[in-house]
């Protein structure tokens, strides 16, 4: 019978494969915004990470560490992607973003070199977290700080910033602390905890879902 | 099932069940004072465009008031002067002496019919109607025929760029702010040459009267005439810029926007 956590990482997966499936909509519609046209790029690379985890930890059809220096690389590269997402949808304050995308990736690449890419070190992912949540806090303060004249319920980049920042404070604690607790606690509970990480992705999945669902609204009010 | 598996599923439950409030509650929050600042937003919005609505009403009295004034000042000084003159020419006819009592006679008849005219002209002016029938382009046409058969003005209208209808309303205070130039131009300037250009663009109205009279110091203190012509452009958000200077002439630009 599969563990839960199985369950769990095949769940998350079906859910990011129906979220790029969603998001492949949104290529040829008109009238929809730039960061949205092309958002079908992080399902894609999260389906990347689930298919390298599944393949190489499940099947294991490659060595442990292939899975770990390409896990590695498409961190990075959803770190990238997220930075490229709120250049689009944020224009003010480009600086801003500039500066704490150039910060967390010298600081990931760096420790990555230091630990070696072929070792999969969540404390490090962690760092790109917090990058992701410095987005995301700076485009709550240009949201508030702006005209409020938007409709939150039907304004797709609400929906994915809020699922991409609520992954991201869930994952970070956990992430930091992932030598301790893979080394003190039972191993029940380590999973539990990392269940959490996996739970969190699957809602936010599902909020990129709703956000691509409310562009496909308008567009068909249109 | 293992005592390991169920507590498993206990404990994933009770955690994606937190997790799900957590994610619940931040995005009720986040939502919520989203719309507290709305809510302020279009309170704010509603208030300005009250005290806005005010204002215009304000300045919309001022300028009645002082169309009143000048209405008054007009029948006072000019036609009620003729009348008295007239009256006091018919009440001193002698007959004893028919040729001078026939000539005080004419220039009574002339007075009478000096004050008519002014009558009508006053009446033309103050008549919204051919603005309102017949689009402000042929309004201000008719201005500067009437003030061309004076003699004393060379006058020259100009319209450029695609000429549409505007609201009635606004064009009837265009109207009234050519008018109020042109009567300022005719009490104060003494220009020989006046010109008025009108362009219409895919946003804005400009406007443009200038003559080449005798100007005014901008220092001092405005006159009613140049107020009421700044209120009727605040009236259509509109921008005006006046410039003088002494014995060169004025210029007064206004521009209008259209959407």
């Amino acid at each position: 019978m599969p563990s839960l956590y199985n369950i769990v990482i095949w769940f998350g997966t079906l859910v990011i494969l129906i979220s790029f499936i969603t998001a492949l909509r949104l290529i040829g519609k008109r009238n929809c915004p730039f960061y949205l046209k092309n958002f079908y790029l992080f399902p894609f690379l999260a389906l990347l990470v689930s298919a390298n985890t599944i393949l190489g930890g499940y099947f294991h059809l490659f060595s442990h560490r292939l899975i770990h220096i390409i896990q590695n690389l498409l961190f990075i590269l959803e770190f990238l992607f997220w930075y490229l997402f709120f250049l689009a949808l944020i224009k003010r304050n480009s600086k801003s973003l500039h500066f704490v995308f150039m910060l967390f990736l010298v600081i990931t690449i760096l420790l990555r070199l230091i630990t070696g890419f072929h070792n999969l070190r969540f404390e490090i992912l962690a760092v790109t977290n917090f990058g992701n949540i410095f987005f995301c806090l700076i485009y709550y303060n240009e949201l508030f700080k702006s005209i409020p004249k938007l409709n939150l319920n039907s304004e797709p980049s609400f929906w994915i910033v809020t699922g991409l920042f609520f992954y991201n404070c869930i994952s970070l604690p956990i992430y930091t602390i992932e030598s301790f607790l893979t080394t003190n606690l039972p191993r029940l509970i380590t999973r539990n905890i990392f269940a959490t990480t996996n739970i969190a992705i699957i809602l936010m999945h599902i909020l990129f879902i709703k956000a691509y669902l409310c562009q496909i609204r308008q567009h068909k009010a249109l | 099932m293992s005592d390991t598996s169920t507590q498993s599923i206990i404990v994933f439950v009770i955690l994606s069940t937190v997790l799900i409030l957590l994610l619940i509650t931040f995005i009720s929050i986040i939502i919520y004072r989203y719309q507290q600042k709305q809510n302020a937003y279009f309170k704010d919005i509603e208030t300005l465009k009250k005290e806005h609505e005010s204002a215009m009403l304000q300045s919309q009295l001022e300028i009645q008031e002082q169309t009143f004034q000048n209405i008054s000042r007009e029948i006072h000084d000019n036609i009620g002067q003729k009348l008295t003159l007239a009256k006091l020419h018919l009440n001193t006819l002698g007959f004893s002496n028919i040729e001078q009592t026939a000539s005080q006679v004419n220039d009574s008849v002339n007075m009478i019919s000096e004050a008519i005219n002014d009558l009508s002209d006053i009446s033309h002016s103050m008549n919204s109607e051919n603005i309102l029938n017949n689009g402000l382009i042929k309004g201000l046409e008719f201005e500067v025929a009437q003030l061309t058969k004076s003699g004393l003005y060379n006058i020259r209208l100009t319209v450029t760029g695609n000429t549409l209808f505007l609201d009635t309303q606004k064009e009837l205070v265009v109207f009234r702010i050519v008018q109020e130039a042109l009567n300022n131009i005719i009490k104060h300037a003494n220009a020989s040459i006046i010109k008025i250009e009108l362009h219409y663009s895919t946003s804005i109205l400009s406007l443009k009267i200038s003559d080449n009279g005798s100007g005014f110091d901008q220092n001092s203190r405005n006159g009613s005439g140049l107020i009421n012509m700044k209120k009727r452009t605040e009236m259509l958000a509109g921008q005006i810029d006046i410039n003088s200077e002494l014995n060169a002439g004025t210029t007064i630009s206004i521009n209008i926007p259209l959407l």
